[in-house]
């Protein structure tokens, strides 16, 4: 019998330790949408990645930091680096084959083709902008007005500022010559001018009253820039000893841009409601600037593209509406004029329209526009059209997603749950009437159809075909694989999309109008309030309610103050109650007129950094602090981390391998706060209790690292948190590296001991009577940054968890299952046969990334904040979904798929099996039956 | 005058210096440009974090590094890396060393030469296969092996019993008769999932089953 034991946990052992994923199920269960948020228009371009090449790709530099390639003919993005922390501005320029871009100190030069790097160097002091000279060499422009030439990332000469006190504005490259241009405090324009061979600087100013509104535009042949807050425009064609030339500047006008190739230049006025250009050609040689045309005036916040080819210059002109006109560089005769298949909707304007203007047979052309849009709620959506047609479009936007919701879908079998609670109100006939008819009736609606996909349904059966979705829409699929997951972008935009089918977009609404844009503070949460419906809280103290599978406003009410926290308060019933915490401490239920049926306990942070806990009355909403956590003084309140809103528990203890049980510690208000001390370089954990403000468990971890992430994740009765460790703890050898550590709570520290509180019929924590678990704890060093953590949940909780784990070093998310990470793991010794019975492994310190646990596999995740899950209807799988800067929605079933069957179950093999045996019965059936007649026979004659 | 120009930036030098490596060809992976454009490497000791990226040339180069004790990875999305610690010193030197994860930091592991070359551990697979139906595989498994054989005993032997000794045919189907008790059969199942020994006797010395 222990033979067979031996044999069992062998067996156990055998099993794939991770759930992997499949070769055939990767990018069919999980999507991933790779973006980059808003180009900056001087830093985006079409550009050939190789002199020769047919194609040019189009580069651009976002306000994310992100410098990508990106194949005009689908959107698909061929290369992408993340520059900086996602805040600061760049600018990117092209080369020859290359890319360099300068973001916060860094420059850095790309190869076109496949992104490698090719060189990168760092400056002291941070890029304001930066022009190619030729080749791979560059002239950059320091925030501290100091003029750098680099050669393949050495700097060949530095040339300080002429004034310190001047602030730089941009830099030309004209021949030989390198000019920077600064703004003067003494209202004047001053222009230095650098030999590009030697670095030697001559400069000279001119007056020139530049306000904080005011442009500066400077190109290889020509300097622009307004005068007097918008009222006067001035040319300076460079390296003439002609004097500016100055314009007077429409009324009315709001902005002006230019834009401008060798010969020309381009006048950009936009005024509330109209917009237009003036285009100048510039004559170089006597250093003057003569009006060639003017637009006549269009809608407002358009955009143009100054392009040249070949000898030619082109313009294009791009309107909010999708509407398109090019022109040539000699008059205001249209060459060609788009109009789009569907007009662009609502409220748009058009950041920046970058044009590739290809000249045809016949004055054809071959036009591709690269357009980034904003409308109120969603910045950064960019679309190329090919001549006036649109191609693809990117949801830029998204990048900026702050906030999202789970919404479950409607339930097709809740409609015949209602009609049988109709039949329970009603006598026997009158019940079996009604049902009688109600059959009749599906056999009306539903029957034709069923019959008729007979054969269908049983092909794809029999060929593993992915199971077609029989509802669509706000109806949920059988295995509940499909959900919304309701998101707010950072812009005030609200979008849904269906984490089941690949992250499409079902709608977009947006809370703000051009009108309130500005006084837009962001999202504070978003909750499903009831069955296809969210609630949003703002910060500004706005309540929304959103009828989550049409995007439209249902409510929309002033909560009375601006909002510090929110909470769901699970109450059962239909629709759940919001809690509010306005400023100064005031509560405020929604949606309004919500009442609290008992008084509630909440914890919200102190604004002298403390943490307070609160009774808020179920009447008159007034609170009385019950508790505080004040940190030491040198301490400071990192994180607050709790249980995760739907956390079943399906065990309340851990049957061991000897049959004995380990109980759990179970507590709905567990809440992790985590502190750091920067100044002893320490990090604190603690866990309290929420209600009575008891700390049930502290850990202190000296030569924590508090400039590194720490972040940490609960569920059921344990708790996971990584920091960086130094290599010496108060004088002792430690090991250097992230460390990750799993704490877990126990009723009793000896099997099948309960704690002290157990037989008591009731207790109450407000009494303070709560038990105090024991906790059992081990730490393990991992190889890579974790910034962010999530947890696997299902319906019932029965499958194990796994803790998901964002590695931004590594662009990905990786899934520890919680058996690998259990603290009762032996150390330094083998596991004896109870504890494998159990399936725990040797402790190891070290944690090895298993590229087979990397849930996203091959994709790069980039710039990703939170991982949010869900369980789906199956008890085997949970449903993911990560955002913050790229989407990625997947499912996982961390305990395999033990409740459905896989597509590694050949039902062709299942009836080929059957029909050999039948086969086989069939030869040996009468073989049996002729020895078993002989047999008696045998028998009878014996 | 070339060293006076050198003079400003000394200061610079002895606090920080670059540190430079490359990707070397090896069995595993003979040409390093194949690693994608967003492998990099990280270097780590408390308080900072550089980072850069795999060059073209396949060379890597930190720039500006202060005096310090460093972890470096790699990060591939299709080839493992083991970590190294580096350390560089007041008098601008580096010593690289193979690390351990889980060790004390002061134990050092295999010396390596700088420049730093780097090279990979094991490719990376993120996939499992699922395994199809495969006849071939199916023969070869020992239950279907046992199960074949066991058919070709039915039919043979009977037919080897036919050929022997009438005598020796005799006694052994007397003793086939007598039989035995299968031991198998005498399995306790429910026993066995209790924890409990088979209630032979009672107290079992060598249960481990545990009453209370």
């Amino acid at each position: 019998m222990r033979l067979f034991s031996r044999v069992l946990s062998g067996v156990l052992l055998l099993l794939p330790a991770v759930n992997a994923v499949n070769k055939d199920e990767a990018y069919q269960n999980d999507w991933h949408i790779a973006l980059i948020g808003a180009s900056i228009p001087s830093s985006t371009f079409f550009h050939r990645p190789v002199l020769d090449a047919k194609a040019s790709l189009i580069y651009t530099l976002t306000s994310r930091s992100i410098l990508a390639a990106i194949n005009p003919r689908d959107g698909s993005i061929v290369w992408r680096h993340l520059l900086g922390d996602g805040t600061s501005q760049g600018v990117s320029r092209k080369a020859e084959g290359a890319v360099i871009a300068a973001v916060d100190r860094d420059v850095k030069a790309f190869d076109a083709v496949d992104g490698k790097l090719i060189w990168e160097t760092t400056f002291a002091e941070k890029v304001k902008d930066l022009q190619v000279i030729g080749g791979s060499i560059v002239a950059v422009l320091l925030e501290n007005g100091s003029v750098v030439k680099v050669s393949e990332g050495n700097i060949a000469w530095e040339s300080p500022a002429a004034d310190s006190r001047d602030i730089p504005q941009s830099l030309s490259i004209q021949g030989n010559n390198v000019f920077g241009f600064y703004q003067q405090p003494s209202k004047g324009l001053r222009i230095a001018t650098i030999s590009a061979e030697t670095g030697k600087l001559s400069s000279s100013s001119i007056s020139a009253s530049i306000q904080p509104i005011d442009r500066v535009h400077s190109s290889a042949s020509i300097v622009a820039w307004t005068e007097n807050s918008l009222s006067q425009i001035k040319f300076l064609v460079l390296g003439t000893k002609a004097s500016a030339i100055s314009v007077a500047v429409p009324e009315g006008i709001v902005d002006v841009k230019f834009q401008a190739s060798d010969k020309t230049i381009l006048v950009h006025y936009e005024t509330e409601d109209k917009s237009w250009a003036e285009v100048y050609g510039i004559d170089r040689k006597k250093g003057s600037v003569n009006s060639l045309y003017s637009l006549d005036a269009k809608t407002a916040r358009s955009a143009f593209s100054v392009t040249e080819s070949a000898t030619e210059t082109y313009i294009t002109w791009t309107l909010p509406n999708g509407e398109g006109f090019l022109y040539g560089s000699k008059s205001a005769d249209v060459l060609d004029s788009y109009t789009p298949d569907s007009e662009n909707p609502g409220d748009i304007s058009v950041l920046s329209a970058i044009s590739e203007v290809i000249p045809k047979m016949d004055k054809k052309y071959a036009v591709r526009t690269f357009v980034a849009t904003s409308s109120p709620g969603f910045h950064g959506n960019t679309y190329l059209t090919r001549n006036g047609k649109s191609v693809w479009s990117r949801p830029e936007s998204l990048v900026s997603v702050t906030a999202s919701a789970w919404v479950e879908l409607l339930d097709p079998a809740e409609e015949v749950a209602e009609e049988l609670n109709v039949e329970g109100h009603k006598n026997v006939v009158g019940a079996y009437v009604h049902r009688l008819t109600r059959h009749a009736q599906e056999l009306v609606t539903y029957g034709p159809d069923w019959f008729t996909n007979i054969p269908k349904r049983v092909m794809d059966a029999f060929l593993s075909n992915e199971i077609r979705e029989e509802k669509d829409g706000k109806w949920r699929d059988l295995f509940g694989f499909r959900k919304y997951a309701v998101v707010a972008t950072k812009e005030g935009g609200l979008a849904a999309l269906d984490v089941g089918k690949k992250g499409a977009i079902v709608w977009e609404f947006s809370l703000v109008t051009s009108k309130d844009a500005g006084q837009w503070e962001g999202v504070q949460q978003i909750y499903e309030v009831s069955k296809g419906t969210v609630g949003v809280v703002t910060y500004g103290g706005i309540y929304y309610e959103i009828d989550a599978f049409e995007g439209k406003v249902l409510t929309k009410e002033a909560i009375g103050g601006r909002v510090k926290s929110s909470a769901i308060l699970g109450r059962g019933g239909k629709s759940q109650v919001v809690m509010v915490v306005l400023e100064g401490d005031k509560i405020a239920l929604l949606p309004p007129g919500s009442t609290l049926g008992e008084p509630a306990y909440i914890v919200v942070r102190g604004d002298a950094g403390d943490l307070k806990g609160l009774r808020v009355d179920n009447t008159t909403l007034a609170t009385v602090k019950t508790w505080d956590f004040v940190p030491q003084s040198t301490e400071k309140i990192h994180s607050i981390v709790n249980r995760p809103a739907h956390d079943p528990i399906a065990s309340i203890g851990k049957v061991l391998g000897d049959r004995s049980v380990m109980y759990k510690y179970i507590n709905n208000n567990l809440l992790t706060v985590i502190t750091t001390d920067q100044t002893h370089s320490s990090a604190s954990i603690y866990i309290l209790e929420s209600v009575s403000g008891i700390i049930l468990y502290s850990a202190l971890h000296v030569g924590a690292d508090t400039t590194k992430p720490i972040t940490a994740t609960m569920s059921e009765n344990w708790l996971v948190y990584t920091y960086f460790g130094s290599e010496e703890v108060n004088k002792e050898p430690a090991a250097k590296g992230y460390h990750l550590v799993v704490s877990e709570l126990f009723e009793h520290h000896l099997p099948n001991y309960r704690s002290p509180l157990h037989p008591a019929k009731t207790y109450s924590a407000l009494a303070g009577s709560i038990g105090r678990p024991h906790v059992c704890s081990q730490s393990y060093i991992f190889p890579t940054e974790i910034t962010s953590l999530g947890v696997t949940t299902t319906k019932q909780g029965i499958t194990t968890r796994e803790v998901l784990a964002l590695m931004p070093w590594s662009s990905s998310i990786i899934a520890l299952p919680k058996r690998l990470l259990d603290p009762r793991r032996p150390v330094e010794r083998e596991p004896n046969e109870a504890e494998r019975e159990e399936g725990l492994m040797k402790y190891a310190p070290a944690l090895e990334i298993d590229p087979r646990s990397v849930i996203n596999h091959k994709q790069e995740l980039l710039g990703i904040t939170d991982i949010v899950t869900t369980p789906a209807q199956l008890e085997s799988t949970s449903i993911i979904f990560a955002y913050g800067g790229d989407l990625f929605g997947t499912r996982v079933t961390p305990s395999m798929p033990f409740d459905v069957l896989g597509k590694g179950f050949s039902k062709i093999q299942l009836v080929g099996t059957i029909l050999a045996l039948g086969v086989g019965v069939g030869f040996v059936a009468p073989m049996v039956r002729r020895k078993q007649i002989n047999q008696r026979w045998l028998d009878l004659v014996g | 005058m070339k060293l006076l120009v050198l003079l400003p930036f000394l200061s610079v030098i002895v606090s920080a210096l670059d540190i430079q490596g490359t990707f070397a060809p090896s069995p595993l992976l003979p040409n390093p440009s194949n690693l994608p454009s967003s492998t990099s490497l990280t270097l780590t000791t408390t308080g900072t974090t550089k980072r850069t990226l795999i060059r073209r040339d396949n060379t890597f180069s930190f720039r500006d590094v202060p005096e310090g004790s460093y972890l470096l990875d790699v990060q591939c999305q299709t080839y493992q890396f083991a970590p190294l610690r580096v350390d560089v010193n007041g008098q601008g030197e580096v010593e690289v060393h193979q690390t351990f994860r889980g060790n004390e930091w002061r134990n050092k592991g295999e010396k390596k030469g700088y420049p730093i070359e780097i090279q990979p551990v094991r490719p990376i697979d993120y996939y499992i296969v699922r395994e199809g139906f495969n006849p071939t595989k199916l023969l070869g498994s020992p239950m279907i092996l046992i199960a074949l054989f066991s058919l070709v005993m039915i039919v043979m032997l009977p037919k080897l019993m036919d050929q022997m000794d009438p005598e020796f045919k005799a006694e052994l189907e007397a003793q086939q008769r007598k039989g035995g008790a299968n031991t198998v059969s005498n399995f306790d199942v429910a026993g066995f999932l209790a924890g409990t020994s088979p209630a032979s006797g009672g107290a079992a010395p060598g249960g481990k089953g545990k009453k209370n």
